[in-house]
């Protein structure tokens, strides 16, 4: 009689099911920890890209001619801001010698083709403004990248005014989008 | 009858492992999976502390961006030189011109911005103190510290731990902002602090300084703290140097991003 050494059935079931236990744990921490590392990459996407934009655009607001900005926010999904710099001088995006676009409109939506943009142009003057060429200056409406899901420029009883930006990354369907805010009371100089 | 038995060649006889291997392994793949489990929970901690804290950094930044958004360093040619807007919140462009803010740095100070501070022994304006912003976080970071409630806009340089919740008092306190729904700051209408209940809060002031290199110049610093669950962050920028007597050319450092008018000779 031959014996054959090896495990039973029993044993060979009762590993098979606390393998299958470890097994399952294991696979949801590891789907837990790949939508952290996700979301987390998404968060720190939304906060670099909204955080440049908005320096830039806070500072060239900054440098803006108080007397000439122009505010249209029908409602939440619109924000068209006009304004001029100092005529002559070099100051981005006024860059090009005589200097005389000093007229800027940046504009946002969060419907149609230009959704979650910033749009940015420049003319001689702001009646000129319409028939500009715009560029986009901030965010992108595909998903996964940094869209600009809000823009906002509130005139204060002071003379001040303040400045929201919201940068938003889409985190999938079934997930809400994660945002990074920013914000800042801006004085015009001139 | 006799029967007899015969051994069938081709059943095989098998032998179980022993016992003590299964538990073994068992054990083996219960510590191993505990060790893995609390691992991965402690890196879910990490992540919520760390998203925390990065909120609470923009949160700071935005507080401080919204006070230090007052400055504008605006020369012009009549001799003044307005550092800020003073009437925060008000119904006209009311400007503080740098000479309004230095004379007020001898006791007692009431100074025109109820959220301004300066460091000082009493005796003497002092410039070689560690920030007030240190002291706080001083406070803030220590266990148990010990509250010591501000009763005028100057900070004993004897004071090493002061908490957020010090610096206010009924006639000066901080800008205490909370957030809205879009993660916005928002006016707090709590009385301070350690009134305010929400999860996300921060506060900005300005603490004014003797500049190092001359007594006859204040250096002007705003500050913030924010706060994210139990996470804090605590921001300080440097605004500007302004001469005592506020006339055109004494403005020693303005903004980096300084107007761009008056720049002809």
């Amino acid at each position: 009689m031959k014996t054959i050494k090896g495990f039973t059935l029993i044993e060979l079931m009762i590993a098979l099911a606390v393998s299958s236990i470890v097994a399952v744990g294991v696979m949801k921490a590891y789907v837990g920890q790949s939508v952290v590392i996700v979301r987390q990459a998404r968060t720190t996407q939304a906060t670099e890209d909204g955080r440049e934009a908005f320096t830039i655009l806070s500072r060239l607001l900054k440098q803006s001619v108080a007397s000439t900005i122009s505010i249209t926010q029908p409602d939440t999904s619109n924000t068209t801001i006009d304004f001029t710099i100092p005529d002559g001088f070099p100051i981005w995006p006024n860059e090009t010698a005589p200097y005389a676009n000093s007229a800027i409109r940046l504009s946002w939506t969060d419907t149609g083709n230009d959704a979650h943009k910033i749009l940015l142009s420049t003319a001689t003057s702001i009646a000129n403004l319409g028939a500009a060429t715009t560029a986009n200056f901030a965010g992108d409406s595909t998903s996964g990248n940094t869209q600009i899901s809000s823009l906002t420029l509130d005139d204060n009883a002071d003379g001040s005014y303040s400045l929201t930006l919201v940068a938003q990354v889409e985190n999938g369907a079934s997930s809400s989008p994660l945002t990074a805010s920013f914000e800042s009371m801006i004085l015009p100089r001139n | 009858m006799k029967t007899y038995h015969r051994q069938n060649p081709n059943i095989r006889q098998q032998s179980g492992a022993i016992l003590i291997f299964v538990l073994v392994v068992l054990g083996i793949l219960i510590i191993s999976s505990t060790q893995f489990f609390s691992m991965a929970t402690d890196s879910t901690k990490i992540s919520g502390a760390s998203r925390d804290s990065s909120e609470s950094i923009l949160l700071t930044e935005s507080a401080m961006e919204n006070l230090r958004g007052q400055f504008i360093n605006n020369l012009d040619y009549a001799g003044d030189v307005d550092v800020a807007l003073c009437d925060f919140g008000g119904t006209s462009v009311d400007k503080c011109e740098a000479g309004d803010i230095r004379e007020n740095m001898t006791a007692p100070v009431t100074f025109l911005m109820p959220y301004m501070y300066f460091v000082s022994d009493a005796a003497a304006l002092d410039q070689d103190q560690p920030s007030l912003l240190q002291t706080v976080a001083n406070g803030e970071g220590a266990f148990n510290a010990t509250s010591t409630q501000l009763t005028t806009q100057i900070v004993s340089s004897a004071t090493t731990q002061l908490r957020v919740n010090d610096l206010f008092a009924n006639s000066f306190k901080p800008l205490l902002f909370t957030v809205n729904d879009n993660g916005l700051l928002v006016d707090s209408a709590a009385a301070n602090w350690d009134a305010e209940t929400g999860t996300h809060k921060a506060a900005a002031w300005i603490e004014v300084i003797l500049n190092p290199d001359d007594d006859e110049a204040i250096d002007l610093y705003v500050q913030a703290v924010a706060q994210v669950g139990s996470s804090r962050s605590f921001l300080q920028r440097y605004v500007g140097s302004y001469f005592n007597d506020d006339t055109l050319g004494e403005l020693v450092s303005p903004l980096a991003e300084s107007s761009n008018i008056n720049r002809e000779p």
